[in-house]
């Protein structure tokens, strides 16, 4: 499964890379409207993960702009933002217009929900190594109790 | 030969024409909306702002076509309100906004279109006065120029509206009825008169108290224009 | 409350907030990635620990500078400042995949500065800077001294040409009020430019604009010691 990760903070990209990577994965990485934009039209996602705090152009502006191209129409995206829902005001039809498959607020967002928010939108047989998912999430639910 | 048309626009939409080719809606305010093909910009430099910015006001060059579209020829921008997508929300109602005039303007676009855009866009740009207020301006001015302006004068028994009394807003009749505990009094009525009568957007901000009463009269606004109007 | 109701003093501290906010999501996420692949490295997180520590530290100091009557002054070294500040931001540079450089042309007096103060503020001001080209696609920054008529520039610049003098004006209007105050200065890095601006104004020196070769930037101008030149 192709990932475009659009993530403008460095570090933050390189863990949320890796994580998807672990899960077999092919993630592309942006930090950037533009760049988003460029990476999409050079192999089209399954899925995008989007942060919409961006400089210069912001991800409501990518929104727009990557649907108003019809071959990227049905293409999920996930919000995975630090601006908090309440300050995000989004209706059901933009959601809808806009093709958000999930809203997912970034700092309480834990790697393993992350994961099955895009295994819930994009299916478990696109996901490369199913078994590893469930290693990694038993593993992780032993270490945090959750 | 034909000739070249200059004039100045704002983008309304971008859309996909062809293979290389982007598909614009420009709100002039000589020429009404013009539907016209940017050729050659669809691919990888030229996406997303390669020249032509959303939320600005453009000198544009196109070339009449024999059909429903005209042909760019150049673009330059000649402001900008770029601070409108330092906010997300404001970016979106942007968004939302441009996509209510292109729906208005599908049959007929004037002067006072482009008019209502360009301050609307000013509006959003000015950070000092709050998304809501604009945004009710906006709706308040749509309704006015659509001819669904509520009656902001005298109640639903032909009465003056008073500043001590509580109304409902009676959508059949477009104005208010008195009713005891009734969620509106002067000042909702009173922002309604400003947005209304106010040139511009930026007048709110100095409307002491406008962003208390500002989210109920805008929800208000924005009932009677999905009622009435259906942008 | 609304955005627009802070006084400046919440303003800085909701900023600060926010910025925090990255740091503590990226130690976070690492750990959490660490639990389920030991070969994860943790240096990544010190450092983002370190950074975010120190970025509190400023903003306390700045605090605390408020309340004194007058700074006890001493002779600083620029040259030495700025070098110090490079060799403590490099990891932090590296980890957002950028590379950070000194510019020091010719030799400077001393100023008249509170050390610590100065450190700070340049610490800060090169955090905030770093991300802020790191998210904009650049790969490098510059820590950079001058002479101009007034005294010694020093600051921090970088290749992007998003931060003019307008872009920095209405930065200053919007901290703590939009989630973007400029492009390239989201919430998550503009705490780090106003606790910078906060410490260099106890000292007279607040940042403004400028330019070192073809990079702009943020600097303040700091005054040579005349009584040191003597010596």
């Amino acid at each position: 499964m192709k990932v475009l990760l659009i993530e403008p903070h460095r570090p933050l990209a390189q863990t949320y890379a890796a994580w998807l990577r672990t899960l077999g994965c092919q993630v592309s990485v942006a930090k950037s409207a533009q760049s988003a934009i460029h990476v999409a039209d050079e192999d089209v996602p399954d899925i995008i993960v989007l942060e919409l705090q961006m400089a210069k152009h912001n991800g409501v502006e990518f929104l727009y702009e990557f649907r108003s191209y019809s071959e990227w129409r049905e293409v999920p995206i996930v919000l995975h933002t630090m601006i908090p829902a309440d300050s995000l005001h989004l209706n059901e039809q933009q959601l809808r217009l806009l093709g958000i498959a999930a809203y997912l607020y970034k700092p309480t967002t834990t790697l393993m929900v992350l994961a099955r928010t895009i295994k819930e939108i994009v299916g478990e047989e696109k996901i490369e190594n199913p078994d590893n998912y469930d290693r990694h999430h038993t593993l992780a639910q032993g270490l945090s109790g959750s | 030969m034909k000739t070249q048309i200059i004039t100045t626009g704002i983008i309304l939409s971008r859309k996909d024409f062809q293979e290389a080719d982007r598909l614009l809606s420009i709100l002039t305010p000589d020429h009404g909306k013009i539907k016209t093909i940017a050729k050659g910009v669809r691919r990888p430099n030229s996406k997303l702002a390669g020249g032509i910015e959303l939320f600005s006001v453009n000198h544009i060059t196109f070339l009449p076509g024999r059909g429903d579209f005209a042909t760019l020829v150049s673009t330059r921008m000649e402001s900008h309100f770029g601070s409108i997508v330092q906010d997300i929300n404001r970016t979106m109602l942007g968004y939302e906004v441009l996509k209510r005039i292109n729906r208005i303007t599908e049959d007929a676009a004037g002067e006072e279109y482009f008019n209502l855009l360009r301050a609307t866009l000013g509006g959003l740009d000015d950070f000092d006065v709050s998304a809501e207020l604009v945004e009710l301006w906006f709706t308040m001015q749509l309704l006015f120029m659509t001819g669904h302006a509520p009656n902001l004068k005298t109640d639903s028994e032909g009465n003056r509206l008073m500043p001590g009394e509580a109304y409902l807003f009676d959508f059949d009749e477009m104005s208010f009825r008195q009713q005891q505990g009734g969620p509106y009094g002067a000042n909702h009525i009173k922002l309604m008169r400003l947005g209304y009568g106010a040139d511009d957007p930026t007048v709110l901000k100095h409307v002491t108290g406008a962003n208390e009463v500002a989210a109920g009269v805008l929800k208000l606004a924005k009932n009677i224009l999905k009622l009435h109007v259906r942008v | 409350m609304s955005a627009f109701e802070y006084e400046p003093q919440e303003r800085l501290l909701k900023a600060l907030a926010e910025q925090l906010k990255i740091p503590l999501l990226q130690i976070a996420r690492q750990s959490e990635l660490a639990a389920i692949d030991p070969s994860v490295s943790f240096r990544s997180v010190g450092l983002t620990a370190d950074m975010a520590i120190r970025l509190i530290d400023s903003y306390i100091l700045g605090l605390q500078v408020q309340g004194q009557p007058a700074l006890e002054l001493e002779p600083v070294s620029v040259a030495s400042m700025l070098q110090d500040v490079a060799h403590q931001l490099t990891p932090f540079a590296k980890q957002h995949e950028l590379t950070l450089e000194v510019s020091l042309s010719g030799r400077y007096e001393p100023v008249m500065a509170q050390k610590a103060h100065l450190e700070a503020a340049y610490m800060a001001l090169g955090h905030s800077m770093i991300e802020a080209q790191s998210g904009e696609g650049q790969s490098n920054v510059l820590l950079a001294a001058h002479r101009s008529a007034y005294g010694i520039v020093a600051g921090v610049f970088g290749a992007s040409d998003t931060i003019s003098a307008d872009v920095y004006r209405r930065a200053r209007a919007l901290y703590g009020r939009a989630r973007q105050s400029a492009p390239g200065m989201s919430a998550q890095t503009t705490a780090g430019v106003f606790i910078a601006d906060s410490l260099l104004q106890s000292m007279q020196a607040p940042l403004r604009i400028a330019h070192h070769h073809k990079m702009s930037g943020l600097a303040a101008t700091l005054q040579p010691s005349n009584q040191l030149q003597l010596i």
